[in-house]
């Protein structure tokens, strides 16, 4: 439900970027998206085609970069990647002091224009 | 033309949440947003911590979050505290822009606590700032005792997790211990009651600790 927000979002700032630097049309609007951000990559593209007619991004695509959940365990300095459930164990040492380092992702990289 | 552009995309909505809660702060206000599923029992343990807060003269308000509808704002208001209701139209969360609407029809400076009761859903309003100090959630043994291990992200951003329905175990098959235990596996910090709006058991822990925060 609330992709449709967020394309809103990503749809405003992309227009509002493209005008500012002089160019009046969007080709390609570029976004990172991390895998524990609880978006739906397919439920924003799905959004953001629906809403972006009769704008200037009417034939923009949308192109999403896909970021893995990375933790970094605060005890050994070991790096690995969470389980689905994000049970945060460190696999080297066991221990539960971990930090999430990647994985919650949600902003907006670039835009192609003319 | 390539425009680098580099921002947060709910920046908007983290911009509003952050101006929420200066205004809450300045006035004073300690804010909660207190969230869980559809009938855990949100309303509930609010009616019941209202009314134990009431009694030691701590004054909270609440802003109501439903898609629809005014039936829990009726509830809050017959206590006796000031109540908004926001209706989100079929939106499953409150975002930092409707509470921004609403803060000022709040009496804030003659507020110690606020309650912002969010749409039920162990989803969106997980990812959604709305200018709370904290993040408070609500189970019910009703629900099952997978749920942590379902909706991490809810438990993970909770300062507190709330098992209520309590005097309902006996008569399911929910695994306290598997619940509990998965819970601070997934956020170590996290504070546990237990309560039954019931009974009124837990409630005097959670309102002890509630008052504790401010």
């Amino acid at each position: 439900m609330h992709e449709l927000y967020i394309a809103q979002s990503i749809l405003d700032s992309a227009v509002s970027h493209c005008l500012e630097s002089g160019c009046n049309r969007i080709e390609s609007v570029t976004i990172q998206v991390g895998l524990a951000s609880g978006v739906m990559s397919e439920a924003l593209n799905f959004a953001f085609d629906a809403i972006k007619a009769g704008t200037i991004a009417e034939t923009a695509s949308l192109i999403t970069e896909k970021v893995a959940p990375e933790c970094v365990c605060k005890n050994c300095a070991q790096i690995f990647e969470p389980t689905d459930s994000f049970i945060l164990i460190c696999p080297e040492c066991q221990s539960t002091d971990v930090s999430i380092t990647k994985g919650f992702e949600l902003q907006m990289l670039c835009l192609e224009a003319i | 033309m390539n425009i680098q552009v580099v921002s947060k995309i709910l920046e908007a909505n983290d911009r509003l949440a952050d101006a929420n809660a200066r205004k809450l702060k300045a006035a004073g206000v300690y804010t909660i947003n207190l969230m869980g599923a559809p009938g855990a029992g949100k309303t509930s343990v609010l009616e019941a911590v209202i009314t134990k807060l009431k009694s030691e003269r701590l004054r909270v308000g609440v802003i109501e979050g439903d898609i629809t509808g005014s039936e829990d704002a009726r509830r809050i208001d017959a206590l006796n505290v000031p109540v908004v209701q926001i209706n989100t139209g079929g939106a499953c969360h409150l975002d930092a822009n409707m509470i921004s609407e609403v803060l000022d029809s709040m009496p804030l400076d003659s507020l110690d606590m606020l309650i912002i009761e969010n749409v039920g859903n162990l989803v969106c309003p997980a990812e959604f700032k709305v200018g709370e100090d904290i993040k408070l959630m609500v189970l019910s043994v009703t629900e099952g005792d997978d749920k942590p291990l379902k909706y991490p992200l809810m438990f993970r951003e909770s300062a507190a997790l709330i098992f209520n329905k309590i005097d309902l175990l006996p008569y399911t098959n929910f695994n306290m211990d598997r619940a509990q235990k998965d819970a601070m596996t997934i956020h170590p910090e996290i504070k546990i009651f237990k309560t039954s709006c019931k009974t009124k058991d837990g409630v005097e822990e959670l309102c002890a600790w509630l008052k504790g925060l401010r």
